[in-house]
């Protein structure tokens, strides 16, 4: 529990620190660490998102979750390898895209609400909230949708 | 009488409508299922049989690894029915004295385009009476021996005797993530071709040597041979890994995994010996195939 604490203020500090630069259209954050395995294709991991409201905060940190789930891997678990391997061939996909703008609720087992602050951006001085969370993914499901709709290729060659 | 024709097509509509997605589904995606085959690796002097029969752990861990590729529906091969033929086989028989020729030919026997080893070692820790398992898994090609990828996991140390449990523990550390470095070899696999071990050595009362000159106009036997597969190996790529007057050893040749003629259908290594076949044919030469699986070849030129 204290490891989570201190990685949950790790997060909300380096989020903190980097605001001014995150907000170009189609970039997610990278403020995402794997937690734990609980289960055989689950993942946990504490993510970070900032937004006007804290809905739209929830959103930022779970978009940003699954982008890098999806094409950057998080280290340290199973998934280190990203699950779809071009970046630039499949960020604009339909599928993808639908995850990323909500979509993703599907894929998520379980979301705790860590932390949250009011925060204000260094570049615009946009007011908003910093909220942190952990989040359970059922990669499982992920991997299952994104090869039925080809995104990705099922296990072969 | 126009009720009962509409009744007729109504119910022809109604039927096209509930089949016709059922065959769009049905149909088969055209992606190859490579043949995997999970076996324990074992060490110098120990027997591949007397390993998996008296050792659970190793059962275990086979089981789990076996688990998680029918979850992603691989296409697997039993080892332990592949043991059993082999007991049968007399040609296994004559070559049991060597471990090393006992565990290929049982590969080459059980057809797989995979194999994966498991090394499974039980750690004790000092007087804590705490034990560990670490599990190493590694991939190869059958034909080839390319390194398909590796893996390490290790359980908890827990003060237990149920080594079972911490093999299963170990292996449920990995496998997601030993099969998506197997899927990322794949996509590989998949852009840049299949790869094929291809040996041509000559019979005991052959007329050439790889130096000798044929064809129209007169080219080295050798040189001859590199020219095909200069031409023919996908992307061009190709490793001649040495010649002699008496073998020549083409270590990896990418194929596509397509018939280019018909992208319907897979070109496989019976394929590749057919096009070969015909090559030396149209040189005024004589090959048969000794060994031909998908992923390796052996040809004598006669």
């Amino acid at each position: 529990m204290n490891k989570l604490l201190l990685s949950c203020c790790l997060l909300l500090a380096s989020a903190h620190m980097a605001f001014g630069q995150k907000d170009l259209p189609g970039q997610y954050n990278g403020y995402v660490k794997y937690e734990s395995t609980p289960g055989l294709g689950l993942i946990t991991v504490t993510c970070s998102g900032f937004g006007k409201k804290k809905q739209q905060s929830l959103k930022d940190a779970a978009a940003g979750a699954f982008y890098n789930l999806l094409f950057r891997g998080i280290p340290g678990s199973q998934q280190e390898l990203p699950m779809i391997p071009d970046e630039n061939e499949a960020k604009n996909n339909r599928h993808v895209r639908d995850i990323l703008d909500g979509g993703y609720s599907a894929f998520v087992i379980e979301n705790n609400l860590l932390g949250e602050e009011p925060r204000k951006k260094k570049k615009d001085g946009a007011k908003g909230v910093l909220t942190t969370h952990t989040m359970t993914i059922s990669c499982e499901a992920l991997r299952h949708y994104l090869e039925q709709n080809n995104v990705i290729r099922k296990f072969g060659y | 009488m126009k009720h009962q024709l509409f009744d007729c097509l109504l119910f022809f509509a109604c039927t096209l409508l509930y089949v016709a997605p059922l065959s769009v589904i049905g149909q088969p995606d055209g992606q190859i299922k490579p043949k995997i085959m999970v076996i324990p690796k074992i060490k110098e002097g120990e027997s591949l049989k007397s390993v998996y029969d008296s050792n659970t752990n190793v059962r275990m861990a086979l089981a789990k690894i076996n688990e998680a590729f029918l979850k992603k529906g691989a296409n697997l091969i039993s080892f332990d029915a592949k043991l059993k033929e082999a007991k049968q086989n007399t040609m296994i028989g004559k070559s049991s004295g060597n471990q090393s020729d006992y565990k290929s030919t049982v590969l080459q026997m059980s057809g797989s385009d995979i194999y994966v080893e498991a090394d499974i070692n039980v750690v004790k820790h000092g007087q804590t009476s705490a034990s560990s398992v670490s599990v190493i898994l590694e991939a190869y090609q059958t034909g080839t021996s390319n390194f398909l990828g590796v893996k390490e996991g290790r359980s908890r140390i827990t003060r237990t005797d149920d080594i079972g449990f911490l093999t299963a523990q170990a292996m449920d550390s990995i496998t997601d993530g030993f099969l998506n470095l197997m899927q990322l070899k794949f996509d590989d696999i998949n852009k840049n071709g299949q790869s094929v071990y291809v040996q041509f050595s000559l019979s005991d009362n052959s007329r050439y040597t790889f130096d000798t000159e044929v064809g129209k106009p007169a080219t080295m036997l050798s040189e001859l041979i590199e020219e095909w597969f200069r031409k023919n190996a996908l992307h061009g790529v190709y490793n001649n890994q040495g010649v002699t007057e008496k073998v020549m050893i083409i270590s990896d040749v990418r194929i596509p995994l397509k018939n280019p003629a018909n992208p319907q259908s897979n070109y496989t290594g019976q394929q590749l010996f057919s096009d070969i076949y015909k090559y030396f044919k149209s040189q005024g030469l004589q090959i048969k195939r000794d060994i031909g699986t998908n992923n390796k070849m052996l040809i004598t030129i006669l």
